[in-house]
Parts: C-alpha cells; structure tokens; sequence
C-alpha cells in the first residue's frame, strides 16, 4: 500500500504518492547498524572523556559497557516492545535506584569530590568536598553502583538523540566539555576527544541525513548511508590526525604567535577596561613582552591616610615563577595542594602578610599599641586589580570580601572593576629594623607564644623553600655564567647580607640604569638577553634578576610591583592627612623571606638605594647564628634552608593536605531540593507526554481504519476539535450550524470545504451507501488542511503549548 | 539548512575562541580540523555536482484516476556518498491549468544507483507536464549545497473517459448532391433514389412513369425522386472561455472533453464518419478534421489535451461562422460551458445545431427550432447524455 500520499492542494486533483519501498532485511539491518553505530560510539566517547578528564578511580570497564548493551539492545528491539514492557523496565529501573539508593549517593559524592580535586588541582580554585558517609571498602562498589545507573541513562540519551534525529546532545553535553577543557586546562586523553568529536560530526550528519519528517528521504541508500559517509569522516579524521602529528607534534607543539598575540591584546584590553582609569606609569605586572620605555607619570595614583604616617613599601603584583615571558603565579594545583595548610594556618593566627607584624607584636608584647597605624587606601588611577598592602599589615583577611591571595603573596580583587577603596591595620615601618626584631625574638624562643609561632612558621617555611627557590635549569646555567658557583657554607645558606652584597655588586658593576633600555626581541629569553646581550634597563630588568640570583644562591625570593610611601612623603605630614601617592612612585622591587621573620623587600635599582630608609643591620644577631640555631633547633636535615616541621603532636593540623569535610550547607541543601523537584517534574511531564502521546496515537490509528465508515467519523470528530480549539465556540444542534461561523471566522471557501465534510461524514454515518476513496482522501485532506490553517494562526509559543502540552498533533 | 549553517557557524565561533583562549594542542586540532572539514564539504559538493546523472521517467499515458508508475532515477559516478539530494519537481496539467510541486529527498551511495519510484494520479484528463526543476546537493552536514537547473520535463496523457451515447440523426434539411443519403419526409429531383410512387397526374414528368409497376397495375404509375441530404457532422468543442469569466473549473474543462470524445466515439460506433474542431491558439484559428477512425481521433487527442484555455472575445462558434466554407454540415453538435444566443440562432438557419452545456446543475433540455440545448453536469454527464438527438 503506498503511503506518503500527498496533494499539492486540496483543490488539486493531481495527487503524487511515493512508493514505500519494502526495506529488505539487509537495509534493517544496515540501518540498526548504523544507529548502534553512532549511539554506540557517542555513548562510549562521552563516558570515556568523563573519565579521563577527571581522573576517576576504581571503575570496572564493564560499568561504561552496560550502556554499550543497553543501547544495543534498545536499537534492535525498542519498537516491538510493548507498553507493558516499557513501564516494567521502568520500574525495575526504579527498584534499582531506590535499593542502591545509598551506593549512588555517595558513587556521586566521590564522583564529585574527585572532579572538585582534579578542578582544584588546574585551577587553583578550591571548592570543599563532600562528607561521605560509607566506609572506604564499600568506595569502589559505590562508585562502579553509580557510574552504571550514569552509563545507563546516557546511553538511553544517546539512543534517543540518535533515534529522533537530534544533535542537541553535542550541544547540551559535548560542546559545554570542550569549553571547560578550554577553560579550565583540564583535558582528557587526546584519543578520547579525538573520538568524542568525530562521534559529534557522525550524530550531526545522522541528524541531517534523516532529517525531519517533512523532508524524508526515499530510496534504499538512506539505510547504509550513514556507515558510508562515517567512514569517509572516519578517514579524514585518521588522515588528518596523522598528517597534522607530523607537521606539528603534540610534543613539541607551542601556539602560533599570531593567536598568542591576539590572546594577549585581548586580555589586555580586558584588563585594561576592568582596572586601569589614568595609567600612571607603564610597569607591566611582570609581563616582560610589554615592556617599553618607564614612564612614571605625575599624577596621582593612591590617596592614603594613615592615622600614624610611616613610609612603607605598599606590595601590589607579586611574581612568583619565572618565565622567558613573564613572572606568572606559581601552578594551581601547588595552590589547591596548599590550600588546607593555609587554612589552618590562618585557624592558627600565622600570615604571610602579616608575619613581620606577628613578630613584632611577640616581641614587643603590649608597649606595640604605640606602633600601630590604621591606614586607609583610596585607589585614584593605579590599578585597581590588587590591593596595596605594607610588609607590615596587620590584618585578618576574612575581614576582606572579593579577594583571592595567592598562598600569601599578593591580593587580588574578585570584583569585576577590582578594589578602590579599603582599609586596614599596619604598624610602622618595621622592614628598616628587621634584624633587630630577629634579634629579639630568638632572645624569646623559649616563650610558649613564642614557640607556637615557629611551629607554625616551620610549615610556612617549608612551602616557601619547595616554591620559591626555583629557577628554570638554563636560568640557572645562566646565573652560574654570571654568579658563579655558589659559595660554600656550613649553614643552610649563605648569610643573608652576603647574599645582598653578592647581588647588588653584579648589578653595579655590570649593568647601567637606563629608563629606555633595548627591547627583548621575540623569541629571545628576557634574563637572558638582559644580563648577556643589553646589559641595562630599570627596576623590572634590575628586580628580575635579583630575584634569580637569589633563589640561585638558595634564598626564596620573588618579584615585586607596587608603589613607595618615601619617607619624603610622609615628612611633615601630621597624623590622619591624606597622603597622595602619585605614578612617580611606582617601584618594583625584589623581596627576600628571611627565616622566621618574613619577607623582607630588598632594593636592588640604584637610583633607588637612597630612596627608602636603610636597614639597620647593627642588631642583626649575624646570619651564621640564627642559621646555628636552627641546625640545634632541627632535626638534622639542613637541605637548602627547608626546616622540618617541629612539633608532631598535632598530626591533624600539621598534615598540609587535610581539607575539612563538611556536610551540606543550607543553601546547597536548597539547592538539591530545587534540582529534585525539577528532575521529578520533568519525570511527571515525561509521564504525562507519554500518556498524551499515545492517546494521540490511539486517535489517529483510528483513521486509518479501512472500514472507510468508521474511519471517517473519526476523522470528522477530530476535525471538529481543532475546529474548537482553533477558537470556534461549540454548538448544539445540527453541525450545519457552524457554517456560518465557519464563512465568518475563515472565509467562503472554507465554508463550502466544510460543507461537504459534513455530507460525507452525514453520509457515513447515516447512509447505506459505500463510501468511496475519494471520499475519504477528501476527508483527510480537509483535516489536514484545518490544522494547517489553525497552526499557521498560532504564535510560536502557541504552537509549542499545542504540541508539546496539549498534544493537538 | 539554514539551522545547520547557524549551528555550523556557532561552532566555528566557539572552536576558533577555545583556540585562541587555550593553550592545548586539542584546540588546535579541534580548529584545524574544523577548518579541514568545511573546506572538504565544500570541495566535495563542487566535485559530485558534475558527476551525478539524474532522469526523470513517466509513463507516456495514464487513465484518469489510475495510478501511473514514475521514476526518478540517480546514478553517481564519483566514489564520495551524497547524503542528500534533492529533486524539485513541478506538474502543470496544461488542460486545466491545476500545478504544483513537488520536492524529493533522497540519498545515494558512491559508485551507486539510485530509483524513487512514485506514483502519479490525477482526477481530470489533460496534458501533465512534469518538469524536474532543480536538483541539489547536500553535503554531509548540511552547510553547503550546489544545484543544477536541469530544465527536463516530459508529459504525460492523462486519458479522458469515454461513454457510449445513444445518438438520434435528426433529419437534414440541407440539401447535397453528392450525398449518399436521401431525405425520408422531402420529395427532390434526385433520380438515383425513390421516394415514392403515385398515380400519374398531368403535372407529372413523363420520364418518371414506372412502366414496370404501371403494366402491373393497369394505371399510369409515376416515381416520386428523392433529394439527397447531407448528413454530414461536426462536433465543436469551446476551448476558450469569455473575457472576464476567469478560468473554467477543472471538472467542467475534463467533462467538456469526455463530452467530446464520447459523442465522436459514439458516432464512429454507429458508422458515423464526422468532422471535428476546436480553436487552436497556436495557429489562432479553428483546427478541423475528419474522423475516419478511432485512431484518428486517438491522433488529434495528444493536441488536444495540450491547449490551455484562456480569455477569448471570439468563441469557437464564431470562427466557425466566420470561416471560409465549402459546405455546411447538416448537424454541428457544440460542446460549451456557455454560449451565445444569437450565434446559436444564426448557426440553427443553416444547420441542425445540437449545444450540449456543461453546469453545474442540470437543466431542462431545450429544443426550438433546428436547435436543440442539453445541458450536462460533471457529475452526471454519463446519465444526461446517454441518449442524444442531433
């Protein structure tokens, strides 16, 4: 029987109808394979990205198999299961969920917390994991319970997109992965994407190839061209792959300048935009391929008062690895992998930022009060992504909101324009009398305050040493050109002073201050070219290097931008004055961590050395026997300045990966109910479409009864329902009623379309007489032609609501 | 296609942004190969445009309400696969003037053949015209596409029905020498044929004494001669309509020609040999010809069905009342949706005029003098026209 039938109109009496070829079992199949094919290898591709890309442990490959089954089985036999079927399928679905209800549970909860980490670990962005509540030995089962109720429901997605010829799946699913690689850094194995994309292609073509109702292919090759046209792209792919592995090796393979240039001139329009207003000088942040000729402008950059001016080095960037580039932050996942050390550093009062201060307040007890300044940063036109804060803060960062510190070296603002206005407490200069207050404090190690204090130290300084003495191994070749090799010594390191003194003298002797030294040219590593090639340049090129040769010679050190506070600018100024600090001010600078005390900025630009107040070393109990008293102090290893961690007893608090567990916070709470209400509505609507759905179907199959006498009242009964929902009001009485309404809300036509519906549909219904096949095409054409005319009236919201709620057609 | 495009260019978008933004060598790969592959489907649909040969086949005649068994038939000589063609076919019965179109999905392998079988069905006679307008190719996505005008067409004769008529010769009034057939009620000069014999009266002609029959009879006995009529047909069928009127409803176009056919089927079944006409707006006159045979007026049906009716101020009738004539013909039977009163009463001075009327609704038949008016509906032509007098 040909179906298909079609009229050009239904006026037309030209009809042309396509012949349903009958599919041989050879293009059933073919076309099963094709869709197995195609589910088969997205399903595979999604799952197995999954995996690599968050590193999950302990799954059996039989997990990700199940879906592979599941997807088989529903190819080859989804349409001759019968509804009692399906529903018992669903329900023994449910059972399982319900009775491993625990095991998905956590299997999610371990699932996520081992995303969180693998998160955490690229982008340095801690989020706390989830308390889980089965024991270690039943992990494994959990998670393998889960990841096959997951396999499970993305396989029946899959066949479902394959099925209904849909390609969202690549865009709710697929390319939401490919911009979190992107983003974030993390990537699963090449292959896997490589599959993962190929598998998007083929779904994209299958949806086009089968296309949609209205433009269905004919013939026999719509059955198997879709394995053809997946080993066309099959080929592509492994050709291309190949030829590109060889031109440009994922081994060797650096990003095309030309896309690196536009990264950066876009980000640096970004940032601009954010946090620059009036660019008061042209320091870079440590962004070497940036650098141009120094410009400190003359106008104001910070206004700050302070209730006790002081002069202080106000610390904004902070340049923590080197690169040929530029100072970047250290790793994230060094970040994430500290991030509970920091935290129960903080829990224990210990800073970075605020460590000079800690010391100072141990040593000088309550006569400190005096010392103590509240200083207030109005932010005018410097820029306004980090906060400016004095070696001598004496804050508690809580109390900030929008910040993000990067293992206690600078502080960056969240907010989107950055910080322009805060506030906080610092003492007075305390970097000029740094050895005194070393002095001090080993004189008072055996404080109880005292001893807290280098315990906690002890952990901070292990993290600086393992950080922030490393250099790039041709760095180091470098330094050794330069430098030397580094002085032999008893202690941990070479005295801090001589360390200064080794590095100030190269940088006297060898290099000239100039404010428009030659630029690096591409390609060309910065130090490198610096100290071996133009031999000049300003507090960059000068703190660049300093930084280096420190770390070469053992020392943890960093780079430094901010702004100085001189005490030109402070002289005379009475108390609570706002100070203005203009681009003339912008410094950077090299800063050094002394043992115990903290970091300590080190001026290494000449032009600068008079500048600030010079440190008063005649206090200074001698590098050598602060360095004594630590070998006593340690337990005997005395590599390269680390000191062991002193005191055991808290296991808890000393073990540097310990994260704290949580439960779920009220919001989260929220949260997870709103998602289960929304998960169970959309189930209900799914109930509810299929219920709909098969009504409707139900009615249709009634006009294709081939008893053309009962086929057409049904027809003409359904008619009439569209014809009410299209808006006519319902009658009584005789169904010639309706014309009128029909002439009126229509037209004429329609009217006399109708009109002959009703005879026909009267004529079935009443008469003895046989109804012919155009008789019956009429009707079909007539309802065809009312809901065409109906649909056509509706808005596209409209006509979503009659699909997809009321189920009209 | 167009959702394909934007959701190809969201794509391209946001792989060219991941590479820029990431460092990865998947970004990379992920751009180039996105850059590969649409530089291939663009390739590949310039390449399989030259390479697939497409033709349309129909049957060279159809009844009407049967299905005819049509193929389009696809052969791709190049080795790539075509996910998607598609064939735009337009109809135009150029009768009735009903058109349409029609668009045609299909795939088709590399190497390989393709046939869409169809069926066409049509409830008018006429002359389908069935042109394979255009034909595109799809890529494997559906981002590009190339077509071909292809610009071939074929016809297909859609057959009218034909019904016996009972038909009724009315007796000619007109007067033919050269016919064979003699008038039954009108006595002439015509020796070659009796009419009758009477006494001898003294007005009678000498030579026309029956001498056989009046040795017989013992009285002078005298043949009446007959006069030879013509009996001579011509079935006219309208195929213009009046200025303003519009166009002629397809079912009364097919009805007129069913009409037609089966009055001059009918007449050949009876030995009739007739003329037939129509006005031809190829040569902007009236066509004529005599039917001998079924096939001949099989012959002169594949001209007919082709003319399309337009908006004439003369109708058929008029062209033949303006023609140039030899003869006349006894009986002219004129096939019409409507016609002229006065044309039909001169018409009716010279020959026995019989106007069979499409309608819509039946009327009463009227007859005046040498004219006789039967009116016809499409949907009961079969039963108003079984019996006819011309």
């Amino acid at each position: 029987m040909d179906n298909n039938i079609r009229d050009l109109s239904i006026e037309n009496k030209i009809q042309i109808s396509f012949k349903k070829t009958e599919n041989s079992k050879k293009e059933k199949t073919l076309q099963t394979l094709g869709d197995i094919f195609v589910s088969g290898l997205l399903h595979l591709a999604f799952m197995f990205t999954l995996i690599s890309m968050f590193k999950i442990q302990g799954l059996s490959a039989m997990t990700i198999f199940l879906g592979s089954i599941l997807i088989f089985a529903l190819s080859c036999f989804f349409d001759n299961i019968k509804g009692i079927w399906k529903i018992l399928i669903i329900i023994a679905l449910f059972i399982m969920i319900i009775s491993g209800n625990v095991y998905i549970k956590n299997g999610l909860l371990l699932t996520i917390n081992q995303a969180i980490s693998v998160i955490g670990k690229n982008t340095g962005l801690f989020i706390k994991e989830y308390k889980i509540t089965i024991g270690p030995e039943m992990y494994k089962i959990s998670i393998n319970y889960f990841w096959s109720m997951f396999s499970l429901i993305i396989a029946f997605v899959c066949f479902m997109t394959v099925r209904n010829r849909s390609n969202l799946f690549l865009w709710i699913f697929v390319t939401p992965i490919f911009l979190l690689e992107t983003w974030s850094g993390i990537t699963p194995g090449f292959f896997h994407n490589l599959i993962l994309f190929l598998a998007s292609i083929l779904l994209v073509n299958n949806s086009f190839i089968k296309g949609s109702n209205e433009n269905k292919l004919f013939g026999r090759s719509k059955d198997s061209i879709i394995l053809y046209t997946a080993f066309i792209i099959l080929s592509l792919f492994i050709v291309f792959s190949f030829g590109l592995n060889k031109f440009k090796p994922a081994s060797s393979y650096s990003k095309n300048s030309i896309a690196k240039d536009i990264k950066n001139t876009v980000a640096d329009k970004i940032e601009d935009f954010r946090y620059e207003k009036k660019k008061t000088n042209t320091f870079t942040q440590g962004n070497f391929r940036k650098l141009e000729k120094l410009e400190l402008l003359d106008i104001p950059a910070l206004k700050i008062t302070m209730d006790k001016p002081t002069s202080l080095y106000l610390r904004g960037y902070v340049g923590s690895k080197y690169t040929s580039e530029s100072w970047t932050d250290l790793d994230d996942n060094i970040y994430y992998d500290s991030y509970g050390l920091f935290y129960w550093l903080n829990k224990s009062e210990f800073s970075g930022f605020s460590q000079l201060s800690t010391v100072n307040n141990l040593v000088k007890g309550s006569k400190n009060k005096d010392e103590k300044t509240n200083i207030t940063i109005n932010n005018i036109n410097a820029n306004s992504k980090y906060l400016y804060m004095p070696y001598e803060s004496d804050i508690e960062l809580d109390s900030f909101k929008n910040i993000k510190t990067f293992a206690d070296s600078k502080v960056m603002s969240t907010s989107f324009s950055g910080n322009r206005f805060y506030k906080y407490k610092a003492n007075t200069n305390l970097v000029k009398k740094y050895p005194e207050i070393a002095s001090n404090l080993y004189d008072l190690k055996n404080k109880p305050e005292v001893k807290e204090y280098l315990k906690n130290e002890s952990h901070y300084n292990e993290f600086i040493y393992e950080n922030y003495t490393k250099i790039p191994r041709d760095i180091e070749s470098l330094m050794e050109n330069q430098l030397g090799e580094v002085p032999e010594t008893k202690d941990i390191h070479i005295p801090y002073e001589k360390a200064i003194e080794i590095v100030k003298s190269y940088l006297d002797e060898n290099i000239v201050y100039t404010v428009e030294p030659k630029l690096t040219p591409k390609g060309k590593d910065f130090l490198r070219y610096f100290l071996e090639e133009s031999r000049e340049g300003y507090a960059t090129h000068y703190a660049t290097a300093a930084t280096a040769m420190f770390r070469y010679l053992g020392i943890p050190s960093r780079y430094v931008e901010g702004y100085l506070i001189t005490p030109k600018d402070v002289k005379n100024v009475s108390d609570s004055k706002p100070i203005v600090i203009k681009g003339t001010n912008a410094h950077a600078w090299t800063e050094i961590y002394i043992d115990e005390i903290g970091w300590i900025p080190i001026e290494v630009t000449p032009p600068y050395y008079d500048v600030m107040e010079q440190t008063d070393t005649s206090e200074y109990p001698g590098g050598a026997n602060l360095e004594k008293d630590k070998e006593t102090n340690s337990s005997g290893d005395s590599s390269q300045g680390k000191q062991h961690i002193v005191d055991d007893e808290q296991n808890l608090n000393n073990n540097p990966n310990n994260k704290p567990d949580r439960r779920l916070t009220t919001l989260e709470k929220i949260i997870f109910t709103i998602g289960l209400i929304i998960l169970l509505t959309i189930l209900i609507y799914i109930v509810y479409a299929i219920r709909k759905r098969k009504e409707l179907k139900e009615i249709k199959k009634g006009f294709e009864n081939p008893d053309y006498k009962l086929a057409i009242p049904r027809i003409f009964s359904y008619s009439m329902s569209l014809i009410h929902y299209g808006g006519l009001s319902k009658r009584g009485g005789s169904t010639y009623g309706y014309l009128k309404d029909i002439e009126k809300n229509y037209s004429k036509k329609h009217a006399k379309i109708f009109e002959k519906a009703i005879k026909i549909n009267q004529e079935a219904v009443f008469s003895n007489h046989e109804i012919s096949e155009e008789q019956y095409n009429y009707m079909i054409r007539f309802m065809d032609q009312i809901l065409y005319d109906i649909v056509e009236s509706k808005n596209i919201f409209q006509r979503m609501k009659m699909k997809f709620w009321d189920f009209i057609y | 296609m167009l959702k394909s495009r934007i959701e190809g260019l969201i794509w391209f978008v946001l792989v060219f942004f991941a590479y820029i933004y990431s460092d990865s060598y998947f970004a990379l790969f992920l751009f180039i190969m996105s850059v590969v592959i649409l530089l291939f489907l663009g390739i590949s649909t310039k390449i399989i445009k030259n390479k697939v040969e497409i033709s349309l086949k129909v049957p060279g005649t159809i009844n009407k309400d049967t299905l005819g068994d049509c193929y389009l038939e696809a052969k791709n000589t190049s080795f790539l696969p075509i996910s998607k063609v598609k064939c735009r076919l337009s109809f135009k019965n150029l009768m009735t003037g009903e058109e349409g179109k029609e668009e045609v999905y299909f795939s088709i392998n590399g190497k390989a053949n393709e046939k869409i079988h169809w069926h066409i069905r049509s409830k008018f006679c006429g002359d389908i015209e069935v042109k394979l307008e255009e034909v595109v190719y799809y890529d494997y996505l559906g981002i590009f596409s190339t077509s071909n005008n292809l610009l071939s067409h074929n016809d297909i004769i859609v057959l009218p029905d034909m019904f016996y008529i009972n038909i009724d010769l009315l007796e000619s009034t007109v007067e033919n020498s050269e016919s064979i057939f003699y008038s039954i009620s009108q006595k002439g000069t015509d020796s070659s044929e009796i009419f009758g014999i009477k006494e001898y009266t003294p007005e009678d002609n000498l030579k026309n004494i029956h001498w056989k029959l009046t040795s017989k009879f013992d009285e002078l006995i005298v043949k009446e001669l007959s006069t030879p009529i013509d009996n001579s047909i011509l079935v006219l069928l309208e195929t213009s309509t009046p200025i303003g009127k519009g166009r002629e409803l397809p079912k009364t176009l097919d009805a007129m020609i069913e009409a037609f056919v089966s009055v001059s089927k009918s007449l050949l079944e009876n030995d009739r040999m007739h003329s037939v006409g129509w006005f031809d707006p190829e040569i902007e006159g009236l066509l004529m010809a005599e039917i001998y045979t079924i096939d001949d007026l099989s012959n002169l049906l594949r001209g007919l069905l082709k003319i399309e009716r337009k908006e004439n101020q003369y109708s058929c009738m008029d062209y033949y009342i303006n023609m140039e004539k030899d003869s006349v013909f006894s009986h002219i039977v004129y096939i019409t949706s409507e016609y002229s009163e006065g044309v039909i009463k001169e018409l009716a001075n010279e020959s026995q005029l019989t106007v069979l009327q499409c309608e819509d609704t039946q009327e009463e038949e009227k007859i005046t003098e040498n004219t006789s008016v039967f009116t016809f509906t499409p949907e009961s032509m079969e039963e108003d026209l079984r019996q006819l007098m011309i």
